[in-house]
């Protein structure tokens, strides 16, 4: 049975690693399957990233057998996690991971070939095509815009940077919000690597596409739901132990507590965004999004969470409760998966949270970021420190920042209000989850395990 | 007492005055029976989700219900109606907005108008740099060509983008347009600054000619004084702006002293003069706005196009009043 049928799309010159690349005659048996989908299971449970590069030492029919098994592994998750929105969130974010870890490392030319295949070759141009397109000349010289020069990551030969590209600024939103790059005519002109975090973005929209159009080829066979069905519980155990890592199942919560009010365990980036809201009265798109989304997976439940934002909002002023649910609603609503594409959404991991919405660290000036560490610890301990006992945490915390690695000084900071270290810390409810665990607000979960 | 538009006065307005062209100017007559409006039919009373067939019977509904205020909102897959509202319709596409109002201004505001309705040629300049700002940017940097700038009626000014690229855009996408266009955040306490763009340099080098520009015409000699200028430099900075047509942002970097913070300038002027714009307006798709044509009842002034070549002539004082017409 070949289970690539209808799956990938026709385009030779887009590289063999880009797996939304059509490849025929992934003819596998189906007793392989399971052994297929494991194996990339367990490379993505182990948060493993490789490449598919061919050496010179391998034959041409082994290297094409190499890029059917990762293509068939690839294609039977998408099968299996297809009637499961938790599982597809999974793995759109482990397939996103890897590409993103792909593309950096691919070659300059095949980067745009991905490029326009993703975004249309309308919307992405070179710049002599755009001087072409525009009727211009000389555009990066007239705005004194120099070719950055590339740079070599000589343990791995990566080529990390590669030139200005232009892109239309409808697809890339984060980048002009953020103004990362020139913006002329409605094309964002800016090195590549700006555009690392739309182009990641969009391969992960366009592969959850392919999964939710797999919904119905699956419900209709049987036959195939059944040989699907070994796959997807490996998938699930992994899956959860991976959502246990990061935040909470739904027993793990003690019933009657409302976790989602403790904002003093909140971490530094969703305390934030709450005081925000609560001064402005309103959050950017993004920001409503990771808040939401955060709070939804700390157990809070639609109503509460409808409740929340018409509290806070005082863009609606006039409405009712009931006026505000029926005509705001909608994009709460969202957020639980029962509107627009149904997608039950989960929140945002640390890597995404520092490209696309707000990461304190990833997002503020070191001033900010201490004043805000230095506001959290006294919301936890309720009173003014001696602040001097901090100062070499409080300096770690501001040199990460100011280096660009959001991620570690936000184990710092962790490790300066809960006073207590973290071993590994990649998203934002991991921190809640260390800090009510720390609180003994975990309790029922410590005895399970013990 | 201040004089309210009454409903004798609509009536007088709806019927006689009221002229359609400057609705049909901003929304075109496609898709019209599409289109939702929205009124404020008394005190209190907003009604929403209503779609009229043609265009007499939107009229004919303005004189029966004689509205206070007019709003007109997105195009849906079909006419939104009482029974069939808009959360149940398909969202077709929606003109892309941008607001800018003069309240937003109150804590640079250097004149006495404040509250509701006041408005002077001093803080109206504000609204004007705004619109100025606005209308090259959204062309130059973004490539819209389709703008209409519309008087409020009250203290503020409406742009309307009309392309049709600018109507399909989905909320994330004119977030991220009024984040780009946004340097100060949360105007009316904290007025947070941000970083005068490095890597966005259209926007940059309009801040160093327009919108300084603006700022050294509108600012004293003590004013720059307390910036770090000496007086001397002062009096020379002013005169140069003055005589100086076409003012570049390379002039900019020249005027400024040696001894003086460069960065301590760039930040009073981008507070004293960078546009203000209300960001839920341009990001909400399904966002209700002000009829262009209709009245503003708290100050009985038309909501009117202004003509785009013209903006820095137009004043707020030359636009009748209700009663004026009527």
């Amino acid at each position: 049975m070949d289970v690539t049928r209808d799956s990938f799309e026709e385009m030779d010159s887009l590289p063999d690693w880009f797996l939304l690349k059509r490849v025929s005659g992934l003819d596998f048996d189906p007793d392989d399957w399971a052994g297929l989908a494991t194996e990339r299971i367990g490379r993505f449970s182990r948060r493993e990233r490789w490449l598919l590069r061919r050496s010179s030492a391998v034959f041409e029919d082994e290297w094409l057998l190499l890029v059917k098994m990762e293509f068939a592994g690839h294609v039977l998750l998408r099968l299996a996690v297809s009637e499961d929105e938790r599982l597809a969130s999974w793995l759109v974010e482990n397939e996103g991971d890897l590409f993103e870890y792909r593309f950096r490392a691919a070659l300059n030319k095949d980067k745009l070939e991905v490029m326009r295949f993703l975004f249309g070759k309308d919307k992405m141009l070179a710049i002599k095509d755009l001087e072409k397109v525009l009727g211009e000349e000389n555009i990066l010289k007239r705005f004194g815009l120099h070719t950055p020069s590339r740079v070599r990551h000589f343990r791995s030969g990566i080529e990390e940077s590669s030139g200005y590209v232009a892109m239309h600024f409808t697809d890339v939103p984060d980048v002009i919000g953020s103004k990362r790059a020139l913006l002329y005519k409605g094309w964002a002109i800016a090195p590549l690597f700006v555009f690392f975090g739309s182009i990641k973005r969009k391969f992960e929209a366009l592969l959850r596409e392919k999964i939710k159009r797999l919904q119905d080829r699956v419900a209709g066979e049987p036959a195939l739901q059944e040989k699907l069905k070994v796959i997807r519980d490996k998938l699930r155990k992994i899956a959860k132990k991976y959502s246990s890592d990061f935040g909470f199942e739904p027993g793990e919560i003690p019933s009657g507590t409302s976790l989602f009010n403790r904002i003093d365990l909140m971490p530094p980036c969703m305390q934030e965004l709450t005081m925000i809201l609560s001064k402005k009265g309103h959050l950017e798109h993004g920001e409503r999004f990771q808040l939401g989304l955060f709070l939804k997976r700390l157990g809070m439940s639609l109503e509460d969470q409808l409740r929340f934002w018409y509290d806070q909002a005082v863009d609606n002023i006039g409405l009712t409760y009931e006026e505000f649910t029926r005509k705001i609603g909608y994009v709460i609503r969202h957020l639980y998966g029962l509107e627009g594409s149904k997608i039950d959404y989960s929140p945002p991991k640390c890597k995404t949270i520092a490209e696309s919405y707000f990461c304190t660290f990833a997002h503020k000036d070191p001033e900010e970021v201490e004043k805000t560490v230095l506001n959290m610890i006294k919301l936890r301990s309720g009173e003014e420190k001696n602040l001097k006992k901090y100062e070499n945490f409080i300096a770690k915390i501001k040199s990460d920042t100011v280096s660009g690695k959001p991620t570690l000084a936000c184990k710092t900071a962790f490790n300066l209000v809960l006073e207590k270290p973290l071993k590994h810390l990649s998203h934002p409810l991991q921190w809640f989850y260390q800090a009510a665990k720390k609180e003994g607000l975990l309790k029922e979960k410590n005895n399970k395990e013990k | 007492m201040e004089k309210t538009v009454n409903k004798e006065d609509l009536k007088k307005f709806y019927e006689t005055i009221f002229d359609l062209k400057p609705l049909i100017k901003a929304i075109g007559l496609t898709d019209f029976e599409r289109r939702e409006f929205g009124f404020l039919l008394s005190e209190g009373v907003f009604s929403r989700n209503l779609s009229f067939k043609t265009l007499s019977d939107f009229k004919n509904f303005l004189i029966e219900k004689l509205p206070l205020q007019q709003f007109v909102g997105a195009v849906y897959d079909q006419g939104p109606t009482f029974l069939n509202p808009i959360q149940k319709l398909n969202w077709s596409y929606r003109e892309l907005i941008f607001d800018v109002d003069l309240d937003s201004y109150d804590a640079v505001r250097r004149c006495d108008c404040r509250g509701s309705k006041q408005v002077c040629e001093d803080c109206w300049s504000l609204a004007q740099d705004a619109a100025l700002f606005l209308d090259e940017t959204l062309r130059t940097d973004f490539g819209f060509e389709d703008l209409i700038f519309v008087f409020s009626g009250r203290r503020g000014i409406h742009c309307w983008v009309r392309d049709s690229v600018a109507k399909e855009l989905d909320s994330e996408q004119r977030s991220a347009i009024v984040s780009y266009l946004t340097m100060i955040t949360d105007e009316k306490r904290s007025q947070k600054l941000e970083e005068i763009p490095k890597y966005a340099k259209t926007l940059r080098e309009r801040v160093f000619q327009k919108i300084a520009k603006s700022f050294f015409l509108n600012v004293s000699k003590e004013d720059l004084t307390l910036l770090g200028f000496r007086p001397e430099d002062a009096e020379k900075v002013i005169d140069f702006i003055e005589s100086k047509e076409n003012f570049s942002p390379e002039d900019y970097y020249r005027i400024i002293p040696a001894h003086v913070d460069p960065k301590r300038i760039s930040m009073a002027i981008v507070l004293g003069r960078y546009p203000r714009l209300d960001k839920p307006v341009t990001s909400d798709v399904r966002r209700l706005l002000r009829i262009p044509g209709s009245v503003h009842s708290a100050t009985g002034k038309i909501c009117t196009i202004i003509d785009s070549h013209k903006l820095e002539k137009f004043s707020p004082e030359d636009v009748p009043k209700v009663w004026d017409l009527i």
